[in-house]
Parts: C-alpha cells; sequence; structure tokens
C-alpha cells in the first residue's frame, strides 16, 4: 500500500492515530515517516550510506549465545528490531554498539542538561532487577558481556 | 475544569498554547517495551506513592486514572484532548495517568518511557510551562531515582530522548500560512535547526481545522532552557510569518465573505460532521484575528473546538448516539454558543 501522507511511496511504516473519535491507523513511508517524527530511528539507519545498521548486527540474528543483557535480557538484535532500548542497563552493555548509532542521531554530544538532585545517589548502571530475574538465554562457554563502559 | 481561564496572552490570535513534556526512567527495571504485569504494577506503585505522600508538595494535586478502568470514549477523549497520544491509549493493560484538578500537570505511566512528565500552558507561556514541569519533575525526582549517566543524560528507551528527555511544544493555528503552500518547505527548514512542524491531529497535508504543532527536536548536548529558548524564538518567526500572511489575505472580500459563510453556517447548520465543524471554526478564529469577527472570544471557539470532538462529546451528552445524531448534537451546542454570542440585529 501507498503512503498516505505523500501518496508516492509504498508505505513501511503505521502509526496510530485518532479519527472520528476511534483510534485508526496511518501508513506512511519511511521519508514521510521521518519528516514526521514518527520514524523507528534503527529503521532509518539501514538506508544510510555505510550501512551501520548491517554491519553492527550482521549475523547476530537469532544466535543462540547472542550477547544478552543482564537485566532485561534483551539481545542487540531485540533493540534494533524493535528500536527501543530494553533497559537503563542496555545503555552499558550494548555501548559500542549503540554509541554509532547515538552520535548519528545526536552528533558527538554529550548531556549538558538537568542532572538529578546532588543529594540523591544517582542509579548506578549496574543496578539489578528489583523485582525478578528474568528468564534469559545463558550465554555458552562463559562469554562476557561484550562492549565497553558508559563513562 | 479551569483549563478554559488560562489566559491567551497577547499571541492568543496564532498561539493556542505551549505543552513541555520529560520522559523520565527508572534504572532498576525494563523499560516499558520489555515490563511484565508485575514490572508494571511496581512503577504505578512507586509513582503513586511519590505523589501521595503527605508530607511532600504534591499530596492532594493529583487523582490517578487507571486506563483498564476507562470506556473505549474516556480514552479517546484524552487522546482528543490532547492530555496523551493514541499510542498511549491503545494498549490499556498496566498504564495509567495521575492528572491535576485543572488538567495542567500530568503524569503518563508505563507509556513509552515509565513516566511522562507533562505541564500544559496557555497561549505563548512556553518558559511559565517549562518551569512548571521542571518543579514538577524535581519534585518526583526527591523520592523516585530517575536512570541516568552523566555523558547520556536521561537514560530513555528511545535513544533520540537521551539527554535532557524533554519534549517542549507550541500549539499554532496556521490558516494562513496554510493556504499559501508555504509550509512543506518552512517545516524542511525547521526541520534543518532541530525543530519539527506538524499537523497536531492525524498526519495530514493540510489538516483540518490549520493547527500544528512546533516541537524542538534536540535533546542531547544542549540544556532544557537552551532549547526552550531555541523553540521561542523560532515561534515568534513563525508567528510573524502567519500574521503577514493574514494580513495578505484578510484585505480580500472573497477571504471576507468565506469566513461569514462559515459563521452563518455553524449559527443555522442542522448537522456538523466533525470534519467540516474544524475547518469552519479555524476560519471563524482567522475571523477573529483578522477583525471580521466580533464579540466572539479566541477561548470560547477552542472551548467549542475541544469539547466537539467526537469521544469527548459523546462523554458530555452521556450516551452512545448514532454518527448522525452526534452530528446533530454537534450542530445544536455549536448554534446555542454562537447565538448567545450574536451581536445586536445580526451579522
Amino acid at each position: 500500500m501507498l503512503c498516505q501522507y505523500c501518496g508516492k511511496n509504498p508505505a513501511t511504516t503505521f502509526i496510530r492515530t485518532i479519527s472520528d473519535g476511534k483510534l485508526a491507523q496511518v501508513a506512511l513511508c519511511a521519508e514521510c515517516a521521518q519528516k514526521l517524527g514518527c520514524s523507528n530511528f534503527f529503521d532509518g539507519l539501514g538506508d544510510s550510506s555505510g550501512d551501520v545498521l548491517h554491519e553492527l548486527f550482521a549475523g547476530e540474528e537469532g544466535r543462540p549465545d547472542a550477547v544478552r543483557c543482564e537485566c532485561c535480557g534483551a539481545s542487540f538484535f531485540d533493540i534494533v528490531r524493535s528500536g527501543r532500548v530494553g533497559c537503563a542497563q542496555c545503555y552499558r552493555t550494548f555501548y559500542s554498539r549503540l554509541a554509532p548509532i547515538i552520535r548519528q542521531i545526536h552528533g558527538g554530544a554529550v548531556h549538558r542538561g538537568k542532572a538529578p538532585g546532588g543529594s540523591l545517589p544517582q542509579v548506578r548502571p549496574g543496578g539489578r532487577l528489583a523485582v525478578r530475574v528474568r528468564r534469559r538465554a545463558k550465554p555458552l562457554g562463559g562469554r562476557r558481556n561484550g562492549g565497553g563502559t558508559l563513562k | 475544569m479551569k483549563k478554559w481561564d488560562r489566559p491567551l496572552g497577547p499571541d492568543g490570535d496564532v498561539v493556542l498554547g505551549a505543552g513541555v513534556s520529560f520522559a523520565r526512567n527508572f534504572g532498576d527495571l525494563p523499560f516499558p517495551g520489555r515490563m511484565d504485569a508485575a514490572d508494571r504494577r511496581e512503577v504505578i506503585r512507586r509513582v503513586r506513592a511519590a505523589v501521595d505522600d503527605e508530607k511532600s508538595a504534591l499530596a492532594g494535586v493529583f487523582r490517578y486514572v487507571s486506563l483498564e478502568d476507562l470506556t473505549d470514549e474516556e480514552a479517546v477523549s484524552l487522546a482528543e484532548r490532547r492530555l496523551a497520544d493514541a499510542d498511549f491509549i491503545a494498549e490499556r493493560e498496566g498504564r495509567g495517568l495521575l492528572l491535576s484538578g485543572d488538567e495542567s500537570l500530568c503524569i503518563l505511566i508505563n507509556g513509552e518511557d515509565h513516566l511522562l512528565i507533562r505541564a500544559f500552558g496557555g497561549g505563548f507561556s512556553l518558559k511559565e510551562t517549562y518551569e512548571r514541569a521542571d518543579t514538577l519533575e524535581s519534585l518526583l525526582s526527591r523520592t523516585l531515582s530517575f536512570a541516568f549517566d552523566r555523558k547520556l543524560g536521561y537514560l530513555t528507551p528511545n535513544p533520540a530522548d537521551l539527554g535532557t528527555g524533554m519534549l517542549a511544544s507550541l500549539s499554532l493555528h496556521l490558516p494562513a500560512l496554510a493556504d499559501s503552500g508555504a509550509l512543506p518547505r518552512l517545516s524542511s527548514g525547521l526541520f534543518r535547526l532541530g525543530m519539527s512542524l506538524r499537523s497536531a491531529g492525524a498526519p495530514a497535508k493540510k489538516p483540518r481545522g490549520a493547527v500544528y504543532r512546533l516541537c524542538n527536536r534536540m535533546t542531547l548536548g544542549l540544556s532544557e532552557r537552551e532549547a526552550i529558548a531555541n523553540l521561542t524564538g523560532i515561534g515568534r518567526q513563525v508567528v510573524a510569518q502567519e500574521r503577514s500572511a493574514r494580513r495578505e489575505l484578510s484585505g480580500s472580500i472573497e477571504v471576507q465573505d468565506t469566513v461569514s459563510r462559515s459563521l452563518g453556517l455553524l449559527r443555522s447548520a442542522r448537522l456538523l460532521k466533525n470534519d467540516e465543524f474544524l475547518e469552519l471554526i479555524s476560519l471563524v478564529r482567522f475571523g477573529i484575528a483578522a477583525g471580521f469577527v466580533h464579540r466572539l472570544e479566541y477561548a470560547a471557539v477552542d472551548r467549542l473546538a475541544e469539547e466537539m470532538q467526537p469521544a469527548t462529546l459523546t462523554l458530555a451528552v452521556g450516551r452512545q448516539m448514532t454518527a448522525q445524531e452526534r452530528w446533530a448534537e454537534r450542530a445544536r451546542i455549536v448554534r446555542e454558543t454562537l447565538g448567545r454570542q450574536r451581536e445586536p440585529g445580526g451579522n
């Protein structure tokens, strides 16, 4: 089906909207979705020259020994497919693979805004799940978490 | 509801309102995309405890609404009133919101982020609205520990929100710019400047009612105040361009005629579909600004525009209606409201 905004390109994203008192969907092509701020950012990257995404997770799809975040169980492939990071800890677990994506969105910038109150302890990146341990694929052969640190 | 008492200020001819939101998440739980039911309940428990704490400045400010308890109309009405978006109300389980009495403060729980902390204001009140949202965030962060990194800022499931996690926006009525066809080029230019300008409702090339939202897009590398200052500056320019485009149109007798006919239709129609109503009321609002429509306040028009939205109207009437009954009811209320504002001797 064609993009309902430009009517030219094939639709790749469906975004939810309200129409006539009900939930509805609008079909958009990648270009229009990005212009309207609705794109799954990770999809958009796949089109860029150099194909950052493909390099980053080539061959990762469905591997039983894929690295998984200890906190939420997400693999990097899960993150790319959903377009969303699994938890705060993922930013540490997958830092080396997320960093180029973050750079692509924000251009190498670092945070210059508000920080949590000085008297509050900051959440440590190594914080564990409070509620329960999630079932997750165990890494084969004791492979360690990949990626660098956040600092 | 005191929403319609919010002063629109000197820019009320173009600027309908301002909104500022902060995305915040906990560091010790999965983000909403990977939470289970127990995780969701835990997030709700934590946030409710933070606002219900008797010793907190927030005590008594909010009432909690669970999305699971809402009817379809009630949920859609939240989106029509711009308190939440379509994505938030689409999934009801484990989601809720905290709403202040006058609906100017709102905390969405377990949408895309654990918390979306929001403040709304009338007219070009961006700075004041930012300060209210910021104060609310600060009060919440006294008891809630938000995931944060020195370099990446506030950690969010969407990497595009990293940093300040702030989305600031202005709701703008741009009928003249829309009519002139200038908006696509303006949008592209603004996109390159780190802003986005898009239809406030469903994505459309020419949205009904010509209401648009101008938002900041940059969250990492600039402070909240810098982003607010940028949006304010760009907002002022867009307002000036709209006013200039309106001046060009308002001299034309054809335009005056279109506005008069729109008002006439609204005052006499027996059936009003929502799309047609939005178009007509937009022309009337333009007419007020251009000086052809008298004795009608922006606030009355804006209130009508919101209250006549399909789900919101159905809720107010209090019973299910067929589509035609809804069109008739809308027409009746609009006739009544505008009739009360009629000039002596008619116009």
